[in-house]
């Protein structure tokens, strides 16, 4: 029993009514807009610039060996060399000659451990930051940055996964934080609906809206709230989505760069995620499928990661260049990584007891080697983490505090789970 | 349509609430039978009326319009809004009665029935994906309990006890099959649906913002579900069983304090449990591919408690949720989040409900009538125009509630105190335990070594013993042989085989007699061996008796202490809302006391800008004019000067042109007269006599010139003094005119200062006084004194522009075409009041199984995520490209078949267009300037009339008058 009152003070109260109920602060912002629609109550913003954040998301789990923790000459280590990188001391295996070169971007994590095998289970811990129960859903990466940090009133959805196929659905994946932060799924083309239909003419359509202004003006005289003001919002932002469509379209970019991120999708991907970013779309998700390589694990990633490279290294130089790496956390992770054992099949397995991540830009250190497994790679040696911490130092990289809470529906709500803590020393 | 006989007034009410009154007049305090018969006279939607009235501070909101009013019960009640027709049959209609008439009236109709169970499903369900049991079949169950008037306790048990069994209610084994049995998931989401609170935090350690919210409550709720189980019948059919066994035991990660839990609900004392012998608990056993039944089961039971009516959390949250659903908001809000520091804003008006919808019989539309008649329920939009509150008046109010608030503190501190104290002695009890718990523990194994010891030495003692009594049997008997031989032989001395035998005899009896003794001393020991053994282990039992009725008194004693603790808590929460409750009434009242003045200061302020804006306005105008005026001189006096100037100059020129001239005209007659003697000497040189003519020219000229230049010099003269004239009128003119407008300037420089800090001062009191505003917005609507906006669900949204395009109307007219065709009414079926109600169920069912794929797409785009809380607004992108350009509504709004565009398009008559189009998609009349507002836009788009007019009705449809219920 916690006996908050003993002081009996009023404000004491006053502080929690204000804070659970959110009654005062809500109706306050309504007087400039929509303030706390789209930011947690209580979130601090320790700064204030736009931050982005890029997940590349290595789908069936990336051989930690073969990519960001080389092991060569050993029992374990497999066919490839090790190859020097622009930060001294620091090596990545062979198939990655091109992400080499911006190593001085970069930092890997070597030491993670999260116990899980399961992809499923794997994959929910490294988005979410939590272990799955059955009893909670909780909000992914992607929701959680776009509430934190969308403040801006963009027309733009702050949450998008870049897929083949996608049409511009809503996902189910923003839990508690509600719809309005779930993802959408983009595969190159501007979104449903967002066309004018047949007939119906940019100046006709501006005309209507204004017809619909003018009926909402008179009706808010009577009663305006956040949420009138999010409804009405709402179709200035779609009106503004319709002159932004191109954002999606992919094949605006030149020729040139489709060369240089090359024809196939991943490559394609990677330029619409240039794209999104640069016009401030908060969080971007690029999957690169399939790693999962229970079999011939070192022709699948001589294959795969020959795709993956190129692309990756560009996009991280083109970022770096037109200086938005400084605000945008980019993260390379999958599920787990893979056995340093290599079985009969030539194949490494399911392996989540040491494996890295590699992550740069906003509020990354550069070129820092976080933690170590030992020599063959069978163990995490020094400086073990998990998906908990990592998802507290993605927050507080992009300059938010992972020990906040979010206000949700009057319930305070942390934004990371509280029993963890950001791996301080990668963190700017 | 006999789904519930309703007298107007409530009059068979007053009958079972005369019954109730007679039946516990006896049996409650003095208290509860006052209640009672306040109870019997009062109508429950005057007494809300009367609470929520005098709860509330300041003056409460005005009724609503006939038109507000209607469309608000019938997307209450009917989950759309009204039609075209019903608003102008309401607004035609002059009986007093007619709202109640009409509530009664949608309550009856099968419609109510489908939306209850449409809101019922997603309260219950929140859109997971179906799992067991389809949705189609678990709306229909909903939908049949509703029609048939189910109360929401018979309704909840069904579902609460749910095994998927009986085929008739097997859909309401839903809410458990389709969330996987899953145990956490169950307790939290029965916990947050059923008992209104959210108990998840406190999974895994006592709530961390929520005093209220123990880890002991949440493993409450689990024990009566974590013997539960999916099990799947060899047809691979799926049902809920359970197992007669599995304890609950939990340990806070924070704490490490450990717990055991038997099945408590929220609000209760931890039940009593029937014990059964080992091997008795089934009524069928659990054996491969059967289906286990226990004896007694646990989750039947926490569906009697919950619905018996007396557990107060379950009560509380279902009357909590239909007020929800009828006045935007709980009197608990959120509404799963029931607890001390969140309060109901009014909890006697909250007891009041939960008593009377146990009285009801938790009968829904009893219960909803009685709210849609309230006036609460029936307020305006509206605020009050008078908001403040005289500040000394406040001052009292503040005071008195500070006190109290005090002498809450105090109490809630004492109450806080003693759970601490109790908490820390059932601790020190567990503490207790612990060790005496080991031990026994620890007993159990050398006792059960004991035991098979004893039982082993006991054995061999009675094997052993068997032997000895055998042969000392034998013995016996060949003794008494030998003897009776000994005597036969005696009496037959020649008998020698007699005496033979004798010998023989009295051999063998030495012979068993040396076996005796063996056995005799093989038998000691082991006697001994046994009872030692025995001895050793009864000083064994002994001990464990003794420590398992240490144990046993240990644990009753935890349980009282628990029992007194949970008693306290509840104590602790009864008194503890009250001091939330008094800081927001002590809040809302400053709020008041400082919106008189900050309205006040608005005004003044504006009124102030006012002031300084006359003034600095009229200067403005004058500094501008004199500005113009100024630089207008200015330029006169410029030009003036100019002319002057080169006038001067032109004179100048000129004179200098008459002494050249002057100088000329005294050459050319001598040179005439030169070249006279030269033509006197050549006479015939025509060359001489050519120069001679030029010279007779240039004479002449000369006259001319002489002539033109006086000429010129004089109009140069009378210019040049004009202008000078011109200069000497403007200099001091254009002096005083700068000087008026530097003087004007300086002026208006201070007069802006202080109509930019007026304006200033006038935006800030205005901004301030509009926090204020909304703050108290907030607190009137947060207790029921004005009426709110609640935003329509998804399905409101998609049936609502059904009904408003007259999409709904078309598919009913072609549903009443079919079934009259298919099943013909009779004469005399139009006559039966019954057939004609069923028939209004077949056509209100077909019309729905028509429409409601219309309805998934709304609900894609509207509704929250699978398994989420559905009650949050949001607003997307997406759903205002899909109504903007989307073709569902394109479809609909193109005119055709008598929709709504179509019947506007036909009516040529603007104004009578201007009114349907209000009547239809906003029910209600257009204003004035509305009507002026169609008729510039039909006029702006010319032509395109049928176009114009779908614009509009989009427009409209788009609105936040529309989105939102008001």
């Amino acid at each position: 029993m916690k006996c908050k009152y003993a002081c009996g003070s009023m404000e004491h109260v006053l502080a929690r009514r204000q804070f659970l109920g959110g009654a005062v602060a809500a109706t306050g912002s309504v007087v400039g807009g929509l303030g706390w629609l789209a930011q947690p109550a209580s979130a601090r913003r320790l700064r204030k610039d736009q931050k982005r954040v890029l997940v590349v998301n290595m789908a069936g789990g990336l051989s930690q060996l073969e990519s960001w923790d080389p092991k060569p000459q050993t029992p374990t280590g497999g066919p490839f060399r090790a190859i020097k990188t622009t930060v001294p001391g620091t090596e990545l295996c062979e198939l990655l000659p091109y992400t080499a070169k911006q190593m001085h971007l970069l930092s890997i994590v070597r030491s993670i451990n999260t116990r899980e095998n399961d992809h499923g289970k794997g994959r929910h811990m490294m988005e979410t930051g939590r272990r799955r129960t059955p009893a909670a859903q909780y909000p992914k990466l992607g929701a959680v940055v776009a509430k934190a940090l969308d403040d801006r009133q963009s027309s733009l959805p702050g949450h998008i996964l870049v897929s083949n196929g996608g049409g511009g659905g809503r996902n189910n994946d923003a839990a508690y934080l509600g719809p309005k932060y779930a993802s959408i799924t983009v595969g190159g083309k501007p979104p449903k609906d967002s066309a004018r239909p047949d007939g119906l003419s940019k100046t006709i359509d501006l005309q209507r809206n204004s017809f619909r202004r003018q009926v909402n003006d008179q009706f808010q005289l009577r009663r305006r709230t956040a949420k009138t003001d999010a409804y009405t919002e709402n179709y200035e932002q779609a009106l503004q989505l319709m002159e932004k469509r191109e954002v999606f379209d992919v094949s605006k970019e030149s020729a040139k760069d489709h060369d240089r991120y090359g024809k196939h999708d991943f490559g394609k991907h990677c330029l619409l995620a240039r794209r999104l970013l640069e016009n401030d779309v908060t969080f971007v998700q690029v999957t690169h499928s399939n790693y999962d390589t229970h079999n011939e694990n070192f022709n699948f990633h001589l294959e795969q990661l020959g795709e993956f490279d190129k692309p990756f290294a560009t996009l991280v130089a083109d970022l770096e260049d037109r200086g938005l790496l400084e605000s945008t956390l980019v993260v390379v992770l999958s599920e787990f990584g893979r056995t340093p054992k290599i079985n009969p099949r030539y194949g490494r397995d399911h392996w989540g007891t040491a494996w890295s991540v590699c992550l740069g830009g906003a509020g990354i250190q550069p070129g820092a080697v976080i933690g170590k497994t030992n020599d063959h790679g069978t163990a995490v040696a020094d400086r073990e983490v998990d998906h908990g911490h990592l998802f507290h130092t993605y927050l507080q990289a992009v300059g938010l505090d992972s020990t906040d809470t979010f206000d949700v529906g009057g319930r305070p709500v942390p934004l990371a789970d509280p029993a963890y803590k950001p791996i301080e020393e990668l963190l700017v | 349509m006999d789904f519930f006989v309703r007298e107007k007034t409530g009059k068979r009410r007053i009958s079972w609430r005369g019954l109730w009154v007679v039946m516990l007049a006896g049996l409650l305090s003095q208290l509860t039978t006052r209640y009672a018969e306040v109870v019997a006279v009062e109508p429950l939607h005057l007494r809300i009326d009367s609470s929520i009235g005098g709860g509330h501070p300041g003056s409460l909101g005005s009724l609503s319009s006939d038109v507000e009013f209607l469309r608000r019960i019938y997307l209450d009640l009917h989950g759309t809004v009204p039609s075209t027709d019903q608003v102008r049959a309401f607004l035609t209609d002059e009986s007093a009665d007619k709202r109640a008439k009409v509530i009664d009236k949608l309550l009856a109709d099968p419609r109510f029935a489908r939306f209850m169970a449409t809101t019922f499903d997603v309260m219950m369900m929140e859109r997971q994906a179906d799992k067991h049991i389809k949705t189609p079949q678990w709306r229909a169950y909903l939908y049949e309990s509703f029609l048939s008037g189910k109360g929401l306790d018979q309704l909840s048990r069904e579902i609460l006890s749910a095994d998927g069994v009986d085929p008739k209610l097997r859909p309401s084994a839903r809410f458990y099959l389709d969330r996987e049995g899953e145990t956490n998931r169950l307790t939290r989401d029965v916990g947050r649906i059923f008992f209104g609170m959210d108990l998840q935090c406190a999974q895994c350690h006592d709530h961390p913002l929520v005093d209220d919210y123990y880890q002991e409550d949440y493993y409450g709720i689990f024990a009566f579900l974590n013997r539960s189980f999916i099990f799947t019948a060899k047809d691979k059919k799926v049902f809920f069983a359970e197992k007669a066994e599995g304890n609950v035991s939990f340990t806070s990660v924070f704490t490490k304090e450990a717990g055991e839990s038997g099945p408590c609900l929220p609000a209760s004392q931890p039940i009593k449990e029937p014990e059964f012998k080992k091997g008795e608990e089934y009524q069928v056993k659990p054996a491969k591919d059967v289906r286990p039944i226990p004896k007694y089961s646990r989750r039947q039971q926490l569906a009697l408690l919950a619905t018996s009516g007396k557990n107060q959390a379950f009560n509380r949250n279902f009357a909590n949720r239909l007020w929800a659903h009828m006045m935007g908001k709980g009197l608990v809000e959120p509404v799963d989040f029931n607890h001390s520091d969140n309060p109901a804003v009014n909890p006697e008006l909250m007891d009041v409900l939960s008593q009377e919808l146990v009285a009801m019989k938790f009968d829904i539309r009893s219960f909803l009538r009685e709210l849609a008649l309230s006036q609460t329920y029936q307020r305006s939009l509206d605020m009050p125009t008078e908001l403040s509150l005289p500040s000394e008046q406040a001052k009292q109010q503040v005071a008195a509630l500070e006190a109290s608030h005090k002498q809450r503190i105090t109490a809630v501190q004492q109450l806080s105190g003693e759970i601490q104290k109790l908490s820390k002695e059932r601790l020190q009890e567990k503490e207790a335990l612990a060790p005496l718990a080991k031990q026994l523990t620890d007993l159990a194994k050398p006792l059960a070594e004991l035991q098979k010891k004893a039982a082993a030495a006991q054995k061999a003692a009675t094997e052993s013993k068997q032997k000895l009594t055998l042969k000392q049997e034998q013995l016996a008997a060949l003794q008494a042989a030998a003897t009776a031989t000994g005597q036969v032989a005696k009496i037959l001395p020649k008998e020698a085989e007699l005496q033979k035998a004798g010998v023989t005899l009295s051999n063998r009896a030495k012979q068993v007699e040396a076996q005796v003794a063996a056995a005799q001393k093989d038998y000691q020991p082991k006697q001994a061996a046994s009872l030692a053994a025995n001895k050793m282990l009864s000083e064994k039992e002994q001990t464990a008796n003794e420590v398992g009725e240490q144990v046993k008194q240990l644990k009753a004693k935890i349980a009282a202490l628990t029992v007194k603790m949970r008693e306290t808590r509840f104590a602790y929460q009864a008194e503890n809302q009250h001091v939330t409750l008094l800081v927001n009434r002590i809040s809302d009242i400053r709020l008041m006391a400082s919106y008189g003045e900050l309205a006040t200061t608005a005004t003044a302020s504006r009124q102030k800008l006012d002031d300084v804006s006359t003034p600095f306005r009229t200067l403005t105008e004058k500094t501008t004019m004199l500005s113009s005026e100024f630089v207008k001189l200015e330029d006169a006096l410029q030009k003036a000067t100019q002319a002057n100037v080169v006038a001067t100059r032109e004179i100048g020129q000129l004179q200098q042109r008459q002494v050249a001239l002057k100088e000329l005209g005294q050459l050319l007659p001598q040179v005439r007269d030169h070249l006279k003697n030269v033509a006197t000497q050549l006479p015939k040189d025509s060359e001489v006599s050519q120069v001679q003519q030029q010279i007779n020219d240039r004479q002449a000229k000369l006259v001319q010139d002489v002539s033109q230049v006086a000429k010129a010099l004089t109009e140069n003269e009378t210019l040049r003094k004009s202008s000078a004239e011109q200069m000497t009128q403007l200099q001091p003119l254009v002096a005083t005119t700068k000087k008026q407008r530097d003087d004007a300037m300086a002026e208006l420089a201070k007069l802006k200062k202080e109509y930019e800090v007026a304006k200033a001062q006038a935006k800030e009191s205005e901004e301030k006084r509009l926090a204020v505003y909304n703050q108290l917005v907030e607190s009137w609507e947060r207790r029921f004194a004005v009426a709110g906006l609640k935003p329509m669900t998804p399905e409101q949204l998609a049936w609502s522009m059904m009904q408003t395009l007259g999409v709904w109307e078309k598919q009913r007219i072609a549903s009443r075409a079919e079934l009259d065709k298919k099943s013909p009414l009779t004469e005399a079926d139009k006559k039966d009041a019954a057939k004609l109600a069923n028939r209004e169920k077949q056509l209100e069912d077909a019309v729905y199984e028509k429409l409601k794929k219309n309805v998934a797409s709304f609900v894609s785009l509207f509704g929250a995520g699978a398994g989420q809380p559905q009650g949050d607004f949001f607003a997307t992108v997406d759903q205002a490209l899909f109504l903007a350009n989307g073709g569902l509504l394109r479809g609909w709004l193109a005119p055709g078949g008598g929709n709504l565009s179509d019947r506007l398009n036909k009516e040529a008559d603007v104004s009578a267009l201007t009114e349907e189009l209000y009547v239809s998609v906003l029910s209600r009349r257009p204003t004035e300037s509305e009507a002026k507002k169609v008729v510039g836009y039909l006029e702006s788009r010319g032509m395109d009339r049928t176009q114009a007019i779908q614009e509009m009705v989009w427009a409209l449809l788009t609105s936040v008058e529309f989105r939102f219920n008001h």
